[in-house]
């Protein structure tokens, strides 16, 4: 047990890791501040409205809310009507030298305008009544910012990325940099214990680290926009519009932050497996940020990274539930696909495949790092050149 | 001149960056391929519409424009308008008759292939022209309103656009998709944070900076020699990235019609330029090496700062990952070199600045402005080490 708190005190203080972690983690919550393209501004701007409208149809579409919905259509359609009316009798009467008092114009429209007002915000509404007519089994009515600017993207969350790199990738390449490794594995508990003991280690804190961070995401924009009716299905939001997945909205983060989880994870495992492989902080972080970010950023189609054997898709997370998207321009010949639903099997063979690839890792990294034949061939080596001198 | 031969053995003549630079490559290539499949009209594969598509444009429509050629399309594509948009007709029966083998996709083809651009090409002159004309009139008024800056900029746009036609047509869909594709550029950038980081941190990693201060040459050649060598070293691999993307498009797409003009893209429809396809092709690729110089700055910047190579890594992905960040989401163009790295955006539009009174082209701005945020990285590198140099005589004075 001491050794283990050894190993924190190696990385929380002469690693500065208690420096990082406070730092990233305030990185995280700037980014969220300044990232978070999900929010409908319109909607924002007349929530007081939208609220009112949906107030009275949350929830499944029943036959009561789509008449609610028709006959406030039409009285806004029949004020604005009669609004205009009023209008022009009231300039005739100018015109004829009957001026109406303008009070009584005012009184006269004054319900009219009102009805008025609140069209925006019943637009958006009837624009949200459109996309559940199609399909009213899974979609409800709700407010969507919340969910969108929670779920509807696939970002890489590069504070966390980051974090990974620096918390991890220097647990092993600092004692391969600082020749430890020697005196380490001629130590009682510098081998298998040593290896299992970081890798163990390095599992806790990015299990901590990840639940924070979907936790701190969960809390902002609960704070920001609120999270209410998570138990309503994930289709209710257009970015999942022609998902296969039988889920809530709720469930679906939970979800999203358990692959999140396991993605990081095979993360952590890769940056060690390369730094006892290559024992050399410039090549483990090269390596390890190219795994992520080529197939990233390189990929046009979006849908296969999440069927590669690598952690990038689970740290992404929400493509998982997206449904087949079909995109069709005048430009193009064809209809192109702009994604295309990840199976269920697809799936499993992704999470156990990766599950395999990472025990291999494991086992080949505690294998390599304990390897005596090296450590023989360096002491040779070592007296070889003394005898030179 | 040695001593630079010797940084360059030491930090850039290694296996394993020749190993990446050959991954990366066939990483680049596939990519460009995935690309291809995701966004092509008409290839250079044997299918129905390619073949079709190439042969007419090789037989018949290639080259200048002439009325002949006009009306000879026209001919083969009224019919086919009439039937498929016009009367909705059309059989979906296979046809040998037809091009492609079936009517709608012979309308389809013609229409994307032919009729579009050289309507496109056809017309751009009377566009352009109008945009002459229009800054022409504008003259007179800010003559008489005594606006000398916009009277300038005027005269100017007057003389870019005046003589502007596209003479002939040649299928452009290679260049369109070049000139939009970015991802060589991040690979140049992984690779030059790969090999610069520890330009300046290697030497104090194995402590070889206290030595280096003692050396005749150790001071101020070392570091001329650093930097130098590093920014030898992002330019050799820029031009080999580049190349390979010329030739992997060429090849993907089909090379054709080197000399016509840049604006026979209509992305590049009001572009400042007036180059021919491969003058952009080479400007566009030393403005994104001037860019790509800049950042290398950046990071032997921060290599110089640290000690061991974690954090300067770490930082100069993240400044990467920042610049990308403030050029996509806010309007500042100058001193950010993702700018010259995606350089599409910057020669879309003929914007002038407002110098003394003189128009100066935005680009050109820019590209002057990076250039200098590059030069005070470079001079702050070079200051950083002398600093370093003078610390470590007084640590061993003592």
């Amino acid at each position: 047990m001491r050794d283990f708190s050894f190993e924190i005190k190696k990385v929380l203080i002469y690693q500065k890791g208690a420096w990082f972690i406070p730092l990233l983690i305030l990185l995280k919550i700037l980014s969220l501040a300044i990232l978070d393209d999900g929010a409908d501004l319109s909607l924002e701007a007349n929530k007081g409205d939208y609220i009112f409208y949906l107030e009275q149809v949350k929830g499944p579409m029943t036959e009561e809310t789509e008449s609610f919905l028709r006959e406030e259509s039409e009285k806004i359609a029949s004020a604005k009507g009669k609004l205009e009316n009023l209008y022009s009798d009231y300039y005739d009467g100018v015109l004829y030298n009957q001026v109406m008092p303008e009070e009584e114009l005012d009184s006269l429209s004054k319900p009219f305008e009102e009805q008025i007002e609140k069209e925006k915000g019943f637009q958006l509404i009837y624009d949200q009544y459109m996309y559940v007519r199609e399909n009213p089994d899974n979609r409800y009515f709700l407010y969507t910012n919340g969910w969108n600017a929670l779920l509807a993207h696939e970002r890489l969350d590069l504070s966390m990325f980051f974090l990974l790199l620096l918390l991890i990738a220097p647990m092993f390449c600092n004692e391969y940099e600082s020749k430890m490794d020697i005196i380490l594995l001629s130590s009682k508990k510098g081998r298998v214990t040593l290896v299992l003991k970081k890798i163990l280690l390095a599992f806790g804190m990015v299990a901590l680290l990840s639940l924070l961070f979907s936790l701190l995401e969960y809390t902002y924009f609960n704070f920001q926009y609120g999270l209410s009716d998570g138990h309503y299905p994930i289709q209710s939001l257009e970015y999942f519009y022609s998902s296969l997945q039988n889920v809530s909205l709720f469930e679906a983060f939970i979800r999203v932050s358990v692959y999140k989880l396991f993605g990081y994870l095979c993360f952590s495992v890769l940056i060690m497996f390369v730094s006892v492989c290559t024992k050399k902080t410039v090549l483990t972080l090269f390596i390890s940020t190219a795994s992520i970010l080529l197939p990233y950023f390189g990929l046009t189609a979006r849908w296969i990274q999440y069927l590669l054997p690598l952690p990038l898709g689970f740290m992404l997370g929400s493509g998982f539930f997206r449904g087949d998207e079909i995109a069709d321009s005048t430009d193009a010949i064809e209809p192109k696909a702009v994604f295309r639903a990840i199976a269920d099997t697809q799936f499993t063979i992704i999470v156990v495949l990766l599950i395999l690839i990472a025990l291999t890792m494991i086992l080949l990294m505690t294998k390599k790092y304990i390897n005596f034949q090296s450590i023989r061939r360096e002491i040779q080596s070592i007296r070889r050149k003394a005898g030179e001198k | 001149m040695k001593i630079l031969i010797y940084e360059i053995r030491k930090n850039f003549i290694k296996p394993y960056l020749f190993v990446i630079l050959c991954l990366l490559t066939v990483i680049n290539t596939v990519t460009i391929y995935d690309y291809y499949k995701e966004n092509h009209v008409f290839s250079t594969e044997k299918t129905n519409r390619s073949i079709a598509f190439w042969n007419l444009y090789e037989g018949k429509f290639k080259g200048r424009i002439t009325n002949e050629k006009i009306n000879a399309l026209m001919e083969i594509y009224t019919p086919l308008y009439q039937l498929c948009a016009v009367e909705r007709t059309f059989s979906t029966e296979y046809d040998p008759e037809t091009y492609t083998g079936y009517t709608f996709g012979d309308y389809r083809m013609l229409d994307l292939g032919f009729v579009r651009p050289m309507e496109y090409s056809y017309m751009y002159r009377s566009q352009a022209l109008e945009i002459a004309d229009k800054a022409k009139e504008n003259l007179e008024f800010f003559r008489t309103a005594g606006n000398v800056y916009q009277y300038r900029s005027n005269l100017k746009i007057a003389s870019l656009f005046g003589g502007r036609q596209i003479t002939d047509f040649y299928h452009t869909e290679m260049y369109e998709n070049l000139f939009r594709y970015d991802f060589s550029s991040f690979l140049i950038l992984l690779m030059s944070i790969l090999a610069l980081v520890p330009v300046f941190v290697a030497e104090k990693e194995t402590e070889m900076d206290l030595i280096l201060s003692t050396s005749k040459k150790g001071g101020k050649e070392t570091v001329n020699a650093k930097i130098l060598s590093s920014f030898l070293y992002v330019i050799v691999i820029s031009v080999w990235f580049y190349m390979v993307d010329f030739l992997a498009f060429s090849y993907f797409y089909g090379l054709t019609g080197l000399n016509n003009q840049l604006y026979a893209l209509k992305d590049f429809m009001l572009t400042p330029l007036n180059v021919k396809m491969w003058g952009f092709i080479l400007l566009s690729a030393a403005v994104k090496i001037i860019g790509l110089l800049a950042v290398s700055s950046i990071i032997l910047f921060l290599s110089s700062i640290f000690r061991r190579a974690l954090l300067p890594y770490i930082l100069s992905l993240g400044t990467v990952f920042l610049l990308m960040l403030v050029n996509e989401f806010t309007k500042v163009k100058f001193i950010n070199p993702i700018e010259l790295i995606a350089n599409r955006e910057m020669f879309k539009n003929t914007d002038f600045i407002n110098i003394l009174g003189f128009p100066v082209h935005e680009f050109i701005v820019v590209i002057l402005s990076v250039m200098l945020f590059a030069v005070a990285f470079v001079l702050a590198t070079k200051m950083i080490i002398k600093k370093n140099a003078c610390l470590s005589k007084v640590k061993e004075s003592k």
